[in-house]
């Protein structure tokens, strides 16, 4: 417990007010580079509150107004793909003076977890990765990249179904190129975490041009991407 | 017709542990006179008055007003009191007279939620007095809600209710409502 005494020390700035949940009473589940994510109760419900926190190494004015933005960006892209139909986490409260985001709390694992337990079957590992292609591609086809795709960021609600967490590098794009990075970004998480289990992705993929209105120059910008990673060479 | 909940309290977040307090009110008679002393701001005590038919589920009304104490507690209201900016809160916009008119009372409303915060047993009696309806059941509030007015208001989209209620929806408007 004394590790949350730490986490309201660092939030006592003009903007950074201490959040309406008392975090005390709150479990830190993780921390990132820019937000710690902790497990508390809202609205009478168990709830995740991420908070955004401040960087000492920025300037204060540049910080507040990043942070305040990609909180925002992050809420944005939360409700957009919502509307699209990709199951995310239902918000509760948007808490600006805090830079905090209260969420419902999933139940249930991540698929990494789920992929490295190994605790499918073959038929339900197979209708998990098209699901993952076919969310993908909702997401792609209504004009938005995820932007860290990974099988972290994806939950199974209730261990089958599928929810996707973490929309801080979400971007409304529609460009072929952003949405093969995305692809690519999702293609290297699973032969990174999960090269022992085979050949994964093409699963998601099948499933992604199937589903997909726009997967011809995507997947074709997919191809050049894979030749060269994730980022463009910018010579000349 | 087994227990039947005419008032609910709900615990709130904050300084004081603040609670809302809940009714719901069928063939209301005195709209026009309630929104007149509305207006002219001589209600006693202050209530939130909201048009049940927009409310599907509590849960909406327990965000809303978490919402608005918290705005309250930060001295950043952007109405002129805690129980208006509930009913604002509830539209989901940033339209503060959209969204008293729309969620608040108008002269034909005959279904309505009133809630309040800071509440004792006296004032539980006068809320009895000031609206003249029939208290009603809170489990019969999600049998009142006008579907299609609250899909357009809320530009709730057929692929949302796919993945997750329609309170849900409606909790993620108001969480949203000023990103």
């Amino acid at each position: 417990m004394d590790r949350e005494n730490g986490g309201n020390a660092s939030t006592s700035k003009t903007i950074f007010s201490d959040p309406l949940v008392d975090l005390k009473t709150c479990q830190l589940l993780s921390q990132g580079a820019e937000a710690k994510v902790w497990q508390g109760v809202y609205l009478g419900r168990p709830t995740i509150v991420k908070q955004r926190f401040n960087k000492k190494y920025r300037h204060a004015t540049l910080d507040s107004k990043l942070t305040q933005s990609r909180l925002k960006q992050e809420v944005r892209s939360i409700v957009k793909a919502r509307k699209l139909g990709v199951p995310t986490p239902v918000l509760y409260f948007v808490e600006h003076e805090a830079s905090a985001i209260y969420m419902e709390l999933v139940q249930g694992c991540s698929v990494k977890a789920a992929l490295h337990e190994g605790k499918f079957t073959e038929q339900e590992r197979h209708d998990m990765l098209r699901d993952i292609g076919r969310v993908v591609a909702l997401l792609h086809d209504g004009g938005m990249v995820h932007g860290d795709l990974t099988t972290s960021n994806m939950l199974l609600r209730g261990n089958s179904s599928l929810v996707l967490i973490d929309f801080g590098l979400s971007s409304n794009t529609t460009l072929p190129e952003d949405k093969a990075v995305d692809l690519y970004v999702l293609e290297r998480a699973f032969t990174s975490a999960h090269a022992a289990c085979g050949n994964l992705f093409d699963d998601v993929l099948a499933s992604y041009r199937q589903h997909s209105r726009m997967w011809c120059p995507t997947l074709n910008k997919f191809a050049e991407v894979r030749m060269r990673g994730r980022k463009r060479t910018m010579v000349g | 017709m087994c227990d039947a909940v005419k008032q609910v309290t709900i615990p709130l977040l904050g300084a004081r542990g603040q609670q809302l307090s809940i009714w719901l009110f069928r063939n209301v008679r005195n709209a026009k006179a309630i929104q007149q002393q509305l207006v002219a701001g001589s209600l006693e005590p202050e209530l939130a008055f909201i048009n049940a038919n927009l409310v599907p589920d509590l849960l909406v009304v327990q965000a809303a007003a978490q919402k608005a104490l918290a705005a309250h507690l930060r001295g950043s209201l952007r109405t002129r009191s805690l129980h208006a900016e509930l009913v604002y809160n509830l539209s989901g916009s940033k339209h503060v007279g959209q969204s008293l008119q729309r969620f608040g009372l108008s002269e034909d409303t005959d279904q309505i939620l009133v809630a309040s915060f800071h509440m004792d047993d006296t004032d539980a009696a006068k809320v009895l007095s000031i609206v003249e309806g029939e208290p009603a059941d809170l489990h019969t509030l999600s049998s009142l809600t006008d579907l299609a007015t609250v899909k357009k208001v809320y530009k709730i989209v057929p692929p949302e209710l796919d993945v997750g209620t329609l309170a849900d929806a409606i909790c993620c408007r108001i969480a949203a409502s000023h990103c």
